[in-house]
């Protein structure tokens, strides 16, 4: 609602003033206009009979911006009856309307519109890989074949681990067999966004919650290298190494371990001071690893070593 | 009549962590301080693995051992089940969260901040300098509950007379409401769902109830043991941990009292058999008043120590307060007037002061190894022994004793072999008994020690001191040193290096999919 509780801290601004200066002082003021009157802000600022848009060609104030919103949005909800703007929402805290519980889900949209399942058989799929391939060949490009067969209708099994393992061994030059492990990440409930990497309250919650901070290994693999409960170790990869402590658990595949999150990257306050191991550094970045969406997995072999005990 | 209770739905708790925070802004709790929290509990050897999650936090019992204990009543109960505690009247003494099985009280000495040093504008709004220095915990959302019914509205239906965790659960696993009343929501879900609380043998009837499956579902058999092997739980936070509220200060009361009572005791039986023993009467008193001016550097209010005195009812504390003031008043009078009556009414103080003192450990339910009943006379013996031991070196070393050294050789060698059946007794009850791993660990490794240094050197000593008179005065020193030195140090352990408190445990682990609930887990007990 734009109605804070405290004045900014320090040189903490809006996020919309930041964002207002950066598409300033780069020369996208008009670009960054145009995307938040098509809704880049949420709500679309004009409408079969309204139009709250922004003017294109000037900077606007915060207010300016969430008073158009809301402007927008008051229409939106109210089929135009209303234009309230940032001020009723200051008051009222919210508008709502009418959405029945079926419209939740997909299925009446499915069949509303006529549309079919589709899975397992995705030929839609298919078709785009052919049509992508064509386009690409013409203009001379290939190095992007392998992941053009993923366009499959009805996918194939793939020796992923196969894959990762000959793909690692092949551009480090190493025998795969001295990392025994696979490094896995998962996202955590409690930095279910960016922004609250910054919150000192979230990771005091997410201290409650097993493996944030450290390496989730496997008891009894621990063991076996000699490695307790928030011990010191080193994670190596064919590409990079990183140290954190070991976090045993018994529901953890004993050849996996698992870093939650990746904060290694974070120069913000708080997420920067983190010193939890991540995972970022000691994945390569290889084409033969890409898929067919230009990403991959993450996923990749490692070893692990005790340093010291805690 | 109204009961609030609370339920958590173990099939349906996530672990999200909202109530937690929920809960740290509702009621503006310092960093790290979560009167409702939700364990992250996994159970199993892999591959078979459960992983539960369970939401703590006061419990809000029915027979509340922190309201027991409190010596200031500043801890209370309403008709309605509500604990609540009055931070005016709180003295800070912690008696409460080492009597609590649920690790569910805390004291803040000092104001803390999310980013450090810097206290943010928010939370200098709602600073509540009242908490700092005293017990507090989680009041149900009294405030919230008491707006509601004010307004005619239903705590635990409308939002706005419920609790805050109850409100933010995102999965609906937690609610709240009126155990009396039989249509209540609560009361419905307690008839619906197979149910249990947790500690619910230790008899303090818990407001909070965790539910694990349908009633009509399938259980785990009964003789399912419970997990709690090192190594098969994933434990931090969940098991046993070692209590900081009571540090060596404390420990230090016990330390003095025990000795301080113990000699006087003899020092008045010296007095009885005319020989003087003004000065160890003095040192005797000295020894308490040293002890209760370390425990009152401890507490966090100091200056309402007076609110020590405003539960005799219940209080152990308030007793030994009493009693130690009784003991003070007598033994100067006694010492004043050189009356033996007087010395003989102080030795009795003294030693309702040392029963006291044992009861006051006996009454700390949270602390598997202070509530078993066998350390109240292993309190009062080693109290004795220790004044023995003292009243041994001081025959020794001061001559209008000398005619009391044999008497007292002897009396120390009973007391001490006393004290070591007791002490075997009490660790026998405690390996029998169930404890935490960890206690037990400590005790065990201190056994040895204190055998050989709490028995059978000062028996040896002072068997040689009898056969060579040459030497024994220097024995005898030796041997009341001893056993002394050996009371101190058991009591230093008991009170910070074995005091681990009950940790968490649930009674039944929740159904998973269409399976049957699990067995019992415990982490960190060891248990017959």
């Amino acid at each position: 609602m734009r109605d804070p509780a405290v004045p900014p801290q320090g040189e903490a601004r809006d996020f919309t003033w930041i964002a207002t200066e950066l598409a300033k002082r780069t020369g996208l003021i008009e670009q960054y206009n145009q995307a938040i009157n098509r809704g880049a802000a949420g709500v679309r600022l004009f409408g079969a009979n309204y139009d709250f848009s922004l003017d294109p060609a000037k900077a606007h104030g915060v207010e300016t911006v969430w008073n158009a919103v809301c402007r927008a949005a008051s229409a939106e909800l109210t089929d135009s009856v209303e234009s309230d703007g940032l001020e009723y929402y200051r008051g009222h805290g919210f508008r709502v309307k009418s959405f029945p519980r079926l419209h939740w889900y997909l299925y009446p949209k499915l069949v509303s519109a006529g549309l079919r399942f589709e899975q397992p058989y995705q030929e839609r799929l298919f078709r785009i890989g052919k049509e992508l391939g064509r386009r690409l060949h013409e203009h001379g490009i290939d190095w992007w074949d392998r992941q053009l067969e993923e366009y499959e209708a009805l996918p194939h099994w793939r020796d992923l681990a196969a894959l990762w393992e000959g793909a690692l061994a092949r551009h480090f030059h190493v025998a795969i067999e001295d990392y025994p492990f696979w490094l896995i990440t998962a996202r955590s409930m409690q930095y279910a966004w960016g922004g609250n990497a910054g919150i000192p309250l979230i990771r005091e919650l997410s201290e409650n919650v097993a493996g944030h901070g450290g390496i989730v290994m496997n008891a009894a693999a621990a063991a076996r290298l000699g490695i307790s409960d928030g011990d010191l170790v080193e994670v190596r990869s064919p590409l990079n190494h990183t140290r954190g402590r070991a976090v045993l658990c018994q529901g953890i595949r004993p050849d996996t371990l698992l870093m939650i999150g990746q904060f290694d990257h974070w120069a913000t306050p708080v997420a920067k001071d983190f010193d939890a191991p991540s995972m970022n550094a000691l994945m390569p970045m290889l084409l033969e690893l890409t898929d067919a969406t230009g990403s991959s997995a993450d996923l990749v072999k490692v070893n692990v070593t005790p340093l010291r005990t805690s | 009549m109204t009961r609030w209770v609370m339920l958590a739905d173990l099939e349906r708790c996530v672990g999200c962590q909202t109530c937690t925070a929920a809960c740290r802004h509702a009621n503006a709790t310092s960093p790290a301080v979560q009167w409702r929290k939700v364990l992250d509990i996994e159970s199993g050897t892999y591959p078979d693995v459960t992983r539960s999650f369970a939401p703590v936090g006061c419990q809000h019992c029915d027979e509340p051992p922190c309201m027991e204990v409190c010596p200031s009543t500043a801890t209370r109960q309403r008709p309605d089940g509500i604990v609540t505690i009055d931070y005016e009247l709180c003295i800070g003494c912690a008696y409460c969260v080492v009597a609590c099985p649920y690790q569910a009280r805390f004291k803040v000495d000092a104001p803390g901040f999310a980013y450090g040093a810097v206290q943010l504008r928010s939370e200098s709004a709602r600073e509540d300098p009242h908490r700092l220095g005293v017990a507090q915990k989680c009041t149900f959302c009294v405030d919230r509950v008491d707006y509601g019914i004010g307004l005619g509205i239903t705590p635990g239906v409308d939002p706005r007379a419920t609790p805050a965790c109850v409100n933010s659960c995102i999965a609906d696993a937690l609610h709240f409401g009126d155990l009396d009343d039989p249509d209540s929501n609560v009361s419905k879900l307690l008839r619906e769902h197979r149910h249990f609380r947790m500690h619910d043998g230790l008899g303090t009837g818990p407001g909070f109830y965790y539910l694990y499956g349908r009633a009509d579902g399938a259980v785990a058999p009964p003789q399912a043991a419970p997990i709690s092997a090192p190594g098969s739980t994933r434990a931090k936070g969940v098991e046993p941990w070692l209590q900081s509220s009571w540090d060596w200060r404390a420990a230090a009361n016990f330390m003095g009292g025990g000795a301080g009572a113990g000699l006087f005791l003899l020092a008045a039986l010296a007095g009885l058999a005319g020989i003087p023993s003004d000065p160890l009467a003095l040192v005797a008193l000295t020894l308490v008043a040293a002890g209760l001016l370390c425990v009152w550097l401890e507490i966090g209010r100091p200056w309402r120590f007076l609110n020590v005195l405003l539960h005799p009812q219940q209080s152990w504390m308030t007793r030994e307060s009493i009693a130690g003031l009784a003991f003070f008043a007598l033994g100067l009078a006694a010492v004043w007037s050189g009356s033996r009556t007087m010395f003989a009414a102080t030795a009795l103080a003294g030693l309702g002061f040392l029963y006291c003192q044992a009861r006051i450990l006996a009454a700390a339910k949270g602390i598997p190894a202070w509530r078993d009943p066998r350390i109240v006379p292993l309190i009062m013996t080693t109290g004795l022994c220790e004044g023995a031991g003292l009243f041994l070196a001081a025959a020794v070393m001061v001559s209008p004793l000398e005619p009391m050294r044999t008497a007292a050789a002897a009396g120390l060698a009973v007391l001490a072999a006393v004290r070591g059946v007791v002490w075997r007794a009490y660790l026998d009850s405690l390996e029998s008994g169930g404890a935490p791993i960890r206690t037990l660990e400590v005790l065990r490794a201190f056994h040895l020690w204190f055998l050989l240094f709490g028995l059978l050197v000062p028996i040896v000593l002072i068997a040689a001191a009898f056969m060579t008179p040459g030497a024994g005065a220097a024995l005898c020193v030796a041997a009341g040193s001893c056993a002394f030195a050996a009371g101190w140090a058991l009591k230093l352990v008991l009170i910070t290096r074995a005091a681990y408190n009950q940790g968490f445990a649930l009674a039944h682990l929740p159904v998973r999919g269409s399976g049957a609930a699990g067995p019992s887990v415990k982490p960190g007990w060891a248990m017959q």
